[in-house]
């Protein structure tokens, strides 16, 4: 089931940048940027699998894996101002 | 609306959706992927191709909004066979969409949405019958029948000059950024300090986050698996394939991981 576990665990980092959007709590962009960064950082060692409906890498099939995108493009969008050169990983940070 | 917005799931017979709420409505809760929607049956309809018993609005391109009913909607299938104009069965394909029936001599005209081509066919009691021969590859629509008067050729003209002045005004104006992906922070700050369902929201993202939080501590490595596969929380890998659903998982086995005995299928790896 760690399909579904991702998606709860990308569900709370989009949860985690909006309160720390509306809020400001620093424990709520540091759980979102800490796991923002490590799908970040660990993405290409899922692989890419699925049978039924088109293939994803952490999600059960391609639709999982595009909404559940949506929801990390989102809270890297809205964690952004915060993060710093270093967190790109090699990558512009760019907002 | 549409009969399930246009994808025949036909969720509950004759039950109309539409993001819009009209008379008789009630919520059809979204799930991990579909938004919430109105959905309800209509008073006095239960027969197969009626129109819904709704008023609805359309908005058009010049920025008018109207108001029609029932009398006025009229249903529009999605093109099955192109050469003939033959539409999908009910109850299979894209579905029916309801829209506002506009005369253009004998009512019958095709148009594109997306990829989908739309024929508008008539309604003879409960059949549904569509013309042949014309050329669905005309955008926007090309009636079968339609003579453009000069009138309507100036007015087509103006409308368009119309609309090009106001793209060139907005476009040539600042968009100003309200936050963060266009969402307006500071109005909802205001909502959460002013709503109570506002602050239910925040409240219960604020559960979800720490719940979660408290559950997983890392993502899980190794395949992910079909959205049935069982995740071992205590060893933090392996799936397994129960043939059962998650919900029933969950209820009897919270909190410990499923033996290997009870499993038809297993992979990945600590399970």
């Amino acid at each position: 089931m760690a399909a579904a576990v991702h998606d709860e665990i990308i569900a709370a980092i989009h949860s985690a940048a909006i309160l720390h959007q509306i809020t400001g709590e620093a424990a709520y962009l540091d759980y979102a940027r800490g796991k923002l960064l490590w799908y970040a950082g660990h993405y290409e060692q899922y692989p890419p699998h699925g049978k039924h409906a088109g293939k994803g890498r952490i999600g059960a099939q391609s639709l999982d894996e595009a909404t559940q995108t949506v929801e990390l493009t989102e809270a890297y969008w809205d964690l952004c101002p915060a993060l710093s050169e270093d967190d790109g990983q090699g990558l512009p940070i760019s907002c | 609306m549409s009969d399930y917005l246009g994808y025949d799931h036909w969720r509950n017979p004759r039950q109309f959706s539409s993001c819009e709420r009209f008379g008789g409505a009630t919520v059809n809760e979204g799930t991990l992927l579909s938004s919430a929607l109105w959905g309800g049956t209509t008073e006095g309809d239960t027969e197969p191709n009626q129109v819904p018993k709704v008023r609805l609005r359309a908005a058009y391109l010049d920025g008018h909004v109207s108001s029609y009913g029932p009398e006025a909607l009229t249903g529009v299938k999605v093109i099955w066979k192109v050469d003939t104009g033959e539409p999908y069965p009910s109850g299979i394909g894209p579905g029916e969409f309801f829209i506002r029936e506009k005369r253009y001599g004998n009512h019958h005209f095709r148009f594109s949405i997306f990829n989908f081509q739309f024929s508008i066919c008539h309604r003879m009691g409960r059949q549904v019958g569509c013309r042949e021969g014309v050329n669905p590859l005309q955008f926007p629509f090309q009636h079968s029948n339609r003579i453009l008067w000069k009138g309507q050729f100036v007015k087509r003209w103006i409308t368009v000059g119309i609309l090009a002045w106001a793209t060139v005004s907005v476009q040539s104006s600042p968009i100003a950024e309200p936050g963060s992906r266009g969402v307006d922070w500071a109005k909802v700050k205001i909502r959460i300090e002013t709503q109570d369902w506002a602050r239910a929201i925040v409240s219960r993202m604020r559960t979800d986050v720490a719940t979660t939080q408290k559950r997983y501590a890392e993502p899980p490595l190794g395949e992910s698996g079909w959205f049935h596969d069982y995740y071992c929380p205590k060893t933090r890998g392996g799936w397994c394939l129960t043939g059962k659903s998650q919900r029933s998982i969950d209820a009897r086995d919270a909190g410990r991981c499923i033996t290997a005995a009870r499993m038809t299928m297993c992979g990945g790896g600590g399970s």
